[in-house]
């Protein structure tokens, strides 16, 4: 097969990569909620989020009146999203339409969310949507130029980028530091489980190496990173991609009922999430589905800890070590494993930066022009002044954008295309996830729960 | 048939799949958790003649020029397989 395109280097990786443009549109917003906000306004009116309802009567009158703000809202996406989509190559004919179905369907979701009898029948939403997407990608054929809009990785991205101008910068400071430590621990002990058990039931080196960055760093990314880094075989991705995604989507229900039932603190269920849900994708769905139970029955800690401790736990702790990963492993199949035939890998120290999920410099950077702008403020004042006008709008928007998000991780889940993964693999993957979930709340609770604790303090 | 030294890198091989979108259609299931463009893959691809990952820096002695693109060919990049 040959093809005309050539990956991207250098410069313009700035527009061919999803992360970067997450980058650009994330601060984008941040920085245009700044700009308002020094000018006495605020980007409130376009960042509409729905509100609690009771009644169809109430729910078209709050629709009605809002129209023009959601029409809005759907037209600043749809240029956002566009532009970077048709700069990674994708047909913005096949986009749009695509767009507004996304779109619609999400804000459904939302809305059925604040309906006040949500909760009573567990209408989390993004378990809704998860389900949703499920249920008709599997249930029916989407046609081909529905798939353009069904970006995973770049809406969650940009909602990490939206969710950093939510994060103190000094609490980053601070949480940070012990999210690599837990996080270091973790992945260490799963990679180490699922290779050797790998190794142990006679499974191939590259495909063990695989599998292992997959359950410990960050999901298929970390499977396919270290895949190019230690040479795999085209057949390994698959079953990584297979395993990752069962075991992905499984947490995403588990995890937070498990926690619900252990009555963990938002907190302290957002670092565990964080440590043991395997993409950032579909931890975002678990630890927003543990974010909707503060305050419900008996969940201590604010519903933003949910999501503020598993960015710090996956995002911060583990994501942002693939690079590292990737050049030690490529080192050793190198010098250590048998040679492959094939092309020669070269392995350097630019790996590191080549494969750093570059969204987290976003992230990073909203944290501290928002913390900049609050400057000396008490918490008080910051509440007072900067939540409603600049924070809650982005709030609003990183919403929008995870449930995105969560939507087309359903629609994109085709069982029927998943490979068959067979049993070794999976006995492998699974002794690793095992470790990992026991390993990750005893280090969330036991360990670190009292600083996990104090981050969901309101 | 060439020394794996001299030839140019994978980047410019006719075998090499490294482009965001055909390298999503080669692994179905990828985008649901992943992205052809995400940073994380570096510059990998897929080597259609030896069946592996590899990087788009690597050399081989099996390089195959590409041919010269055609200026009115589409690069199949709608995002769908």
């Amino acid at each position: 097969m040959t093809h005309a395109r050539t990956p991207a280097t250098g410069w313009r990786e700035l527009i061919a990569k999803d992360d970067w443009w997450a980058i650009w549109i994330g601060l984008g917003l941040v920085a245009a909620a700044i700009v308002l906000f020094e000018f006495h306004s605020s980007l409130k009116w376009i960042a509409v989020a729905p509100q609690k309802w009771s009644t169809l009567a109430d729910l078209g009158a709050q629709l009605g009146a809002n129209a023009p703000r959601y029409l809005a809202l759907f037209l600043l996406w749809s240029v956002l999203f566009g532009l970077a989509t048709a700069a990674l190559g994708i047909r913005i004919a096949h986009f749009l339409p695509a767009f507004l179905i996304l779109f619609v369907l999400a804000g459904l979701i939302y809305l059925l969310g604040l309906w006040d009898q949500a909760s009573r029948y567990n209408l989390e939403p993004p378990l809704v949507a998860l389900l949703l997407g499920l249920i008709v990608s599997n249930a029916t054929r989407l046609p081909a130029w529905f798939e353009s809009a069904l970006r995973v990785e770049f809406y969650v991205k940009t909602g990490i980028v939206l969710l950093g101008a939510g994060l103190p910068f000094v609490l980053i400071a601070w949480a940070g530091p012990v999210a690599m430590l837990q996080a270091a621990i973790v992945s260490l002990v799963t990679f180490g489980t699922i290779f050797f058990v790998a190794l142990k039931l006679g499974l191939d080196k590259r495909l063990a190496a695989t599998l292992g960055a997959g359950g410990a760093v960050c999901g298929v990314s970390g499977a396919i990173a270290v895949a190019g880094a230690v040479g795999a075989k085209k057949e390994h991705a698959p079953i990584a991609i297979t395993l990752v995604i069962l075991w992905a989507i499984v947490m995403i229900f588990v995890l937070p009922l498990l926690a619900k039932a252990l009555g963990l603190a938002t907190g302290v269920a957002g670092a565990w999430i964080g440590t043991s849900e395997f993409a950032d994708a579909a931890g975002f769905a678990a630890a927003q589905t543990y974010s909707g139970y503060a305050g419900h029955d008996g969940i201590a800690g604010t519903p933003e800890a949910a999501l503020q401790a598993f960015t710090l736990m996956k995002v911060i702790g583990r994501d942002v070590w693939i690079g590292v990963w990737a050049l030690v492993l490529s080192i050793v199949a190198v010098t250590r494993w048998e040679k492959i035939d094939g092309p020669q890998q070269r392995a350097g120290a630019g790996e590191i930066w080549r494969r750093f999920p570059k969204f987290v410099l976003g992230f990073l950077l909203a944290s501290a022009a928002v913390s900049l702008l609050a400057g000396g403020d008490s918490y008080d004042q910051y509440k007072k002044a900067l939540t409603p006008e600049v924070v809650a709008p982005l709030q609003a928007l990183r919403t929008w954008a995870f449930t995105l998000c969560f939507l087309s991780i359903g629609l994109t889940t085709r069982l029927r295309d998943l490979a068959a993964a067979g049993a070794r693999p999976f006995y492998a993957f699974s002794a690793g996830v095992a470790i990992n979930v026991v390993l990750g709340y005893m280090l969330s609770t036991l360990v670190f729960g009292d600083f996990w604790q104090k981050l969901g303090s309101p | 048939m060439s020394d794996a030294a001299s030839t140019p890198s994978c980047r410019a091989c006719a075998h090499f799949v490294g482009e965001a979108l055909a390298f999503e259609r080669e692994l179905p299931g990828f985008n649901s958790l992943s992205s052809g463009f995400a940073a994380v893959r570096g510059d990998d691809g897929l080597c259609k003649q030896h069946q592996r990952f590899v990087s788009a820096l690597s050399r081989c002695e099996r390089f195959a020029s590409r041919p010269a693109a055609n200026p009115h060919a589409r690069t199949g990049a709608d995002g769908c397989g």
